[in-house]
């Protein structure tokens, strides 16, 4: 069944290329092109094409397949805590044409 | 790739393209050159240290040199949106970072191919860059633009886009108004659905460049439905742009 927190929870979920300003700053490095594998299904994939959260009090990448976790980044004023453990270890910097 | 940073932005022209949507001209201390479909964040501070970010795409080609063309719908109750319409006037301070994204890009390789763009509300922003760009380097591929829209108050860019089509006989717009459409409208008028999906690829040749951008509900359901219609996955990039629009 679909509630209205369901269809607003959908309508809230942005994508890589949402997250990717923040991302480069820490990173210097433009991850919406990055080919990626899932940890969790093993599904290859492009980062612009994650799901993305970011209302809650950190940023929240999911695989846009199996729906596993693939990356959290928390900002607090001493730092960011950027975890990717939802990234197989091959995460590809082979850029896409 | 440019390293990029937070800079403040001066807010040179606002021009109201619709009864709910601006274009803010920001001059650029540090101006690098986007690619078409790039998008830039923006940054508000209050007085107490409070933040929110949001982004926002190029309107503007890369062509326009020194600044660049941000357009914004107001939403109700948005909290970035409501600022930028109601608090900003020509000479304010705006911070900025960008230009963002190489994935939802056309790049100039494309330039030959195909190009199928599909736009809900303010979708059409990023796709506009894609369009004055393709004019200014004189592209001939057959390029087609969906654009879903509640009614005619709504087609941003309206004139702009007529124009375009009447003086280059590859490029076609398409408008869909789901709302209410304006007197005597004999095209469509309903949400994009597969029937519209379909015409609209019976005009290509062959597998065209398809760019979809808008609301992340419309958005989904198109991909998904161009790629239920055998249009490969690696020819289909999004962006949603959240709970705004149509
Ligand atoms: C890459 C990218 C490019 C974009 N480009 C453009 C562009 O060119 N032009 C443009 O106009 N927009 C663009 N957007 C959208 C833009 O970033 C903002 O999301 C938009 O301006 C709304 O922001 P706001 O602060 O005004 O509204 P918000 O305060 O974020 O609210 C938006 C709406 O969501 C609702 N909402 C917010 N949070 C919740 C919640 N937790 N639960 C329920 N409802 C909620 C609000 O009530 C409101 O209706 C882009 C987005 C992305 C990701
Ligand atoms: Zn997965």
């Amino acid at each position: 069944m679909i509630t209205d927190t369901d269809t607003i929870d959908r309508a809230l979920r942005l994508d890589g290329n949402a997250v990717a300003g923040e991302l480069q700053m820490l990173l210097n490095l433009d991850v919406t092109i990055l080919q990626m594998t899932c940890s969790h299904c093993h599904k290859e994939g492009i980062f612009a094409n994650l799901l993305a959260y970011v209302r809650g009090p950190g940023l929240v990448l999911r695989c846009p397949t199996c729906d596993g976790l693939i990356l959290q980044l928390v900002k607090s004023p001493s730092g960011s805590i950027l975890t990717v453990e939802g990234l197989a270890a091959d995460i590809k910097s082979t850029i896409i044409p | 790739m440019e390293k990029i940073q937070w800079q403040i932005a001066r807010v040179k022209a606002i021009v109201q393209e619709t009864p709910h949507v601006k274009t803010f001209t920001l001059h650029l201390p540090q101006w690098i050159p986007h690619l078409p479909g790039q998008h830039y964040d923006l940054r508000l501070t209050a007085e107490d240290g409070y933040q929110a970010e949001r982004s926002y795409s190029i309107a503007s080609p890369p062509e326009k040199t020194g600044e660049i063309d941000l357009t914004v719908e107001l939403i109700e109750d948005g909290e970035v949106s409501s600022y930028l319409h109601e608090g900003i006037e020509p000479g304010d301070p705006l911070e900025v970072r960008g230009p963002i994204g190489g994935y939802f890009v056309w790049k100039d390789n494309m330039a030959n191919e195909p190009l199928l763009l599909i736009a809900g509300g303010s979708g059409v922003v990023p796709l506009m860059a894609m369009l004055r760009h393709r004019a200014k380097i004189g592209a001939a591929n057959p390029t087609t633009l969906l654009f879903s829209v509640r009614t005619a108050d709504d087609a941003i860019y309206r004139d702009e886009l007529e124009q375009l089509a009447k003086q280059d006989s590859q490029f076609e717009l398409i408008l869909t108004f789901t709302r209410k459409a304006p007197p005597g409208w004999t095209g469509y008028q309903r949400r994009v659905d597969q029937a519209m999906l379909t015409d609209v690829l019976k005009r290509f040749a062959s597998h065209p460049n398809g760019f979809v951008c808008g609301p992340t509900l419309l958005v989904e359901q198109v991909a998904n439905t161009l790629s239920d219609l055998g249009l490969p996955s690696t020819k289909i990039r999004t962006e949603r742009f959240g709970p705004t629009g149509t």
